[in-house]
């Protein structure tokens, strides 16, 4: 019996060293996950560039701040926006956070952060603390669409304007309650489809011949954003090259593979490579880059690297891979960063907080039918092995 | 007529699991070899043995525990877990043997964790693994930082891509030596026919002097060191160690028993039928993918064939009883 409680004292003792070896290095209270990323109203995963949080903190902790802040910023009367975010313990949140506090130093305002920690109930009570504590600007990163309406009537009472980021802020109707800066999925795959189109001829893979090439589309039918984004990158790749008969078109689904993104990715596009010797020349889009990079080791393994163009969406796969010295066959990825969030919500919400504009105003240019607030659609923009070290930190 | 009656073709058919289980793992391949030309080549059957290998694995090490009157829901999450560790220990400049060691002995402290809870706490193992599988998945978040950890080790990943005279990977021949073994010390050996002993009743085991816990330790232990080796094959495969990785593969490695089998009461079961039941699984969903199903019908189809094979073994086992 002894020998058995040492056995399982051991076992405990070896867990507990591996997560303490582990935490010493962390500072989220829980990793960040781009799956749990993804599941945020089918938003995006965190791009690998992303550097370490400046903080994540607490409730507590980002309570205990927002009153040292606001003293200091009551006396000199400097700008303060309070950032409401859903969650810190994912790595595209900190990121948003770290991104507002550099911006925070060039524009000349103090940042606030509450986090939610998943919880709507919670959210809304750390907006009316934050409109308590004479915030000036609310940055909204909303913890469930279904408190968007209460969210933004509390905010519209104190006379605080709210973008909301990354995930929409609407009502029940699906009118759009605040401007707000999102994810263009479909954008994100015609900006993969275009970078093809436009150079493929420099990677030296031959797509001179339409009927002999293929289009794989590695998704995920399951994800509305990942359907969106392999609709997106088809119709501009049959847009621009009209020529590719239909029946090359192949939906490389990772659901039917496996519930693991990137062996999904790999079994699946294994399978339509195997069955279609006939294909000359492939273009390969991964959706997602754990798609993508099951669907490289495929490529490799099936022997198709010289006559394939892999594009990803995201660059947190593609990015260590291109680290690494792999080049071929994956040229490019779609790639944003938290900065392209949040800028146009800081510079919209300053230009209506000094005055010089109203919250209608914001993001007019791309004002949907009926409604009264704007977007901004982040699609992101294509980088490769050559220069992707001029945007990734 | 001397009273010896001649077998008829479904009484061979229906005459062993493995006979029955091979005829279907036949129709499968010939159906979709005709429907498309591609599906029986080499280059096909080696993806098929090469995407089978980490639910192959984890099988092996759930059908000894199954057989055994258990189960183990950590295996998936050890796996990943796994990966990761061996990942960071090869980026810190760890010789890989030495980083595969090191999480082959994590992966042996976890399998000892499991058998405390399931034997000296009397947890159900169900339970008690899926605890388990949750503090391996958080750890290998918390090493990881959520992210994915590259492999740049070219001899480290060639132990996940190299081919034995460009045709047969490294990982398949794992797979099958560890299939050819695992099925020897089940059928040919006194370890094996206790497992079975256990299984089938654990009380006629405790009369008949054999210790359950004693051997469900080693076969925890066993599925463990499986599983972590699983995982690290996977993470030379793809270059990476994931903390996603091997996401439901044990409940995959779980129908592969079954399908193979594998009574989940325990006590039946042998590993040729994992095998078959395992690669059934494997060219049937290759299958689907090559002759472009939607992966909605392919659900739909992957349940139908399981259930179109328990019929079938109903039937066999009926067939056995008269």
């Amino acid at each position: 019996m002894k020998r058995r409680l040492m056995a399982v004292l051991l076992g405990m003792a070896m867990t507990m060293g591996l997560a303490a070896c582990g935490s010493s290095s962390q500072t989220a209270d829980t990793p960040a996950s781009s799956k749990a990323e993804e599941s945020q109203a089918g938003e995006t995963s965190a791009p690998a560039s992303s550097s370490a949080p400046a903080s994540s903190g607490t409730e507590e902790s980002a309570a205990s701040a927002a009153s040292s802040a606001v003293a200091d910023n009551n006396g000199d009367g400097e700008i303060v926006i309070a950032l409401m975010m859903k969650s810190m313990a994912s790595e595209w949140n900190q990121s948003i956070e770290e991104s507002l506090l550099e911006l925070g130093k060039e524009k000349g305002y103090s940042l606030l952060t509450f986090d939610a920690d998943g919880d709507s109930a919670t959210q809304l009570d750390q907006l009316n603390d934050a409109i308590n504590q004479g915030v000036d600007a609310i940055f909204m990163h909303i913890a469930d669409e279904g408190i968007a309406e209460a969210a933004a009537e509390v905010v519209a009472e104190a006379g605080i304007p709210m973008v909301g980021e990354s995930l929409p802020v609407k009502d029940g109707d699906g009118n759009w309650l605040c401007p707000c800066a999102v994810l263009n999925a479909a954008g994100c795959g015609t900006v993969a489809a275009d970078w093809v189109v436009d150079n493929w001829e420099s990677t030296g893979v031959d797509l001179s011949d339409p009927s002999k090439v293929g289009v794989a589309l590695v998704t995920n039918s399951l994800t509305e954003n990942a359907v969106l984004r392999h609709e997106g990158a088809k119709a501009e790749l049959q847009a621009k090259m009209p020529d590719i008969p239909e029946e090359n078109y192949f939906i490389v689904d990772i659901s039917a593979g496996s519930n693991d993104y990137v062996e999904g990715g790999y079994n699946e596009t294994s399978a339509v490579l195997t069955a279609h010797q006939d294909i000359k020349a492939w273009v390969v889009i991964g959706v997602q880059d754990d798609y993508a990079l099951g669907a490289c080791r495929a490529i490799e393994e099936n022997g198709n690297t010289d006559n394939t163009i892999l594009v990803s969406l995201g660059g947190e796969q593609a990015i260590p891979e291109w680290d690494g010295g792999t080049t071929k066959p994956w040229y490019a990825t779609v790639y944003y960063t938290a900065a392209d969030f949040v800028a146009p919500c800081v510079d919209g919400l300053l230009s209506v907080v000094n005055g010089e504009g109203t919250l209608e105003q914001v993001f007019s240019g791309n004002i949907d039918q009926g409604q009264t607030y704007g977007t901004e659609l982040i699609s992101g923009h294509a980088i490769t092995y050559e220069d992707y070290k001029e945007y990734v930190k | 007529m001397d009273g010896k009656k001649k077998k008829s073709f479904v009484d061979i058919i229906l005459g062993s699991n493995s006979m029955t289980l091979s005829v279907i793992w036949v129709i499968v391949i010939v159906v979709f070899s005709v429907m498309n030309a591609n599906y029986h080549t080499l280059q096909n059957a080696t993806n098929i043995f090469y995407s089978a290998t980490t639910v192959g694995l984890m099988a092996i090490g759930e059908t000894f525990l199954i057989i055994a009157g258990h189960m183990d829901l950590s295996i998936s999450a050890l796996a990943a877990m796994n990966g990761v560790v061996v990942a960071l220990l090869i980026q810190a400049g760890i010789p890989w043997p030495a980083a595969l060691l090191i999480g082959l002995a994590i992966g042996a402290m976890v399998g000892i964790l499991n058998s405390a809870l399931a034997n000296v706490f009397n947890i159900q193992p169900f339970i008690a693994t899926l605890a388990v599988a949750q503090i391996c998945e958080g750890i290998g978040y918390i090493l990881s930082d959520g992210r994915p950890i590259p492999i740049r080790d070219r001899s480290f990943i060639g132990l996940g891509t190299y081919k034995i005279g460009g045709i047969v990977p490294i990982p398949v021949l794992i797979l099958l030596v560890f299939f050819i073994l695992c099925g020897v010390v089940l059928k040919r050996t006194t370890f094996g026919r206790k497992i079975y002993i256990i299984g089938g009743n654990r009380e006629a085991a405790h009369l008949a002097g054999i210790d359950p816990k004693k051997i469900s330790t080693v076969l925890y232990i066993f599925s463990s060191l499986i599983g972590a080796l699983a995982g690290g094959i996977l993470a030379a495969r793809m270059h990476t160690g994931q903390p996603t990785a091997c996401a439901g593969a044990d409940l995959d490695a779980i129908t592969a028993a079954i399908l193979g089998g594998v009574a989940l009461s325990g006590g039946k079961g042998d590993m040729l039928g994992c095998f078959i039941g395992l690669m059934i699984i494997q060219c049937f969903n290759t299958g689907l993918s090559v002759i472009g199903v939607s992966s909605f019908w392919q659900s739909v189809a992957k349940g139908l064939l399981l259930i179109m094979a328990l019929i079938l073994d109903y039937f066999r086992m009926k067939r056995m009883e008269q």
